[in-house]
């Protein structure tokens, strides 16, 4: 039986909505209405279909309406975040670089990270035995906190192998002015003096080597040695290592001699004194 | 008692650079008690092979016994002493 619905004010329009088979079309009838008279979902033509659809496009999080980042307030897949938008170390300082930074004054390497040095670096402090750097393959690790400053040498010797060593520097000022370099591992090449992290009585150690020359058969001999600027404090230590092996024979050492006593021939042997101490 | 005194080289110290060395040779003034062998090491030494031999007034050390011959004072003492003993 075809049902006719006439809608509108004037029942000017008329649909034909379906083809209903049995049961009412008496409304009156809705509730408790018999198994003839029910309207199952799945009678209904595509419900079922749409709500499955519909379903799904509310669990898809694939963007399906095309919703762009600028839409939503969000960055574009574009942007790049500056190291400060995401805590990182600043660009250019070395950090997780395969290359550290050039530093053309080291008196301006005052930030946090690593520097290298290179020959056209700029007020470089006075390495001792500086003849014996490779400053193309030198770094500089700078640590601060408000105005103190530290500088952390790190320097390869021209040997590429038995020269490389450490040293450090301060400065309390923000940069203005510099401690003098120390040497965790100073590479004690003879004749040069180098000032250490060392102390001794609260006071900085020098450290230094002397070419000795061969050591006197049977007697006591003795060789001039000075620090290279100003006067000894404390004699620290005094040692003498001739072709390799450690030989027990300084009898004195004061700040402008070292004696040495032997008692056998021990001409053949040529010794280097090691000497430590401080300046007054 | 005789010493040798003389200057030698004792190092070379490089202040420059490797491209551009700036060398210093580092003399030191050596003194030792004088023998035969140590006139022989500063006639290697010493810088140009000038060396003098000196008097510094003191007088010549004691020549130490070797341990051979304090053994033999030692036991010529203990033979005297124990004949003592027995007589």
């Amino acid at each position: 039986m075809a049902i006719t619905a006439k809608i509108g004010k004037r029942n000017t329009w008329t649909v034909n909505v379906g083809v209903y088979n049995g049961g009412t079309h008496d409304h009156s009838k809705l509730f408790n209405r018999d198994a003839d008279d029910q309207h199952p979902m799945g009678a209904i033509k595509g419900l079922e279909t749409f709500a499955k659809n519909t379903n799904a496009h509310m669990a898809s999080k694939e963007n399906p309406h095309g919703v762009t980042a600028d839409q939503v307030g969000a960055r574009p897949d574009t942007w790049m975040p500056t190291a400060s938008q995401v805590g990182a170390a600043p660009d250019g300082y070395g950090l997780g670089e395969g290359n550290s930074r050039y530093a053309d004054d080291i008196n301006k390497a005052i930030l946090p990270g690593w520097y290298h040095l290179g020959e056209q670096t700029v007020n470089v402090p006075a390495f001792a035995g500086s003849g014996y750097i490779l400053w193309n393959y030198s770094c500089v690790f700078v640590q601060r906190r408000n105005s103190t400053i530290w500088q952390h040498f790190y320097t390869i010797g021209v040997d590429g192998v038995g020269h490389n060593f450490m040293s450090v520097r301060v400065s309390s000022d923000a940069g203005t002015t510099w401690s003098e370099l120390e040497y965790l591992n100073p590479p004690m090449i003879p004749g040069v003096e180098y000032r250490t992290t060392e102390r001794y009585n609260g006071k900085p150690v020098y450290a230094k080597v002397v070419s000795f020359g061969n050591l006197p058969n049977n007697s006591s001999a003795s060789a001039s040695w000075q620090p290279d600027t100003g006067y000894t404090d404390s004699i620290v230590d005094a040692r003498v290592i001739a072709n390799g092996n450690f030989v027990n024979v300084v009898s004195s050492v004061n700040s402008s001699a070292i004696w040495v006593e032997t008692s056998g021939d021990y001409s053949a042997l040529t010794a280097t004194v090691i000497l430590k101490y401080t300046k007054s | 008692m005789k010493i040798i005194k003389y200057k030698f080289l004792s190092c070379e110290v490089n202040h420059g650079t490797e491209a551009e060395p700036n060398t210093e040779q580092i003399f030191l003034e050596k003194t030792m008690g004088w023998n035969a062998v140590n006139e022989e090491i500063a006639k290697k030494e010493a810088y140009n092979g000038e060396y003098t031999i000196e008097d510094d007034g003191q007088p010549e050390p004691e020549v130490q016994p070797t341990p051979e011959q304090r053994i033999a004072e030692l036991e010529e003492a203990l033979a005297m002493l124990l004949s003592g003993v027995t007589e």
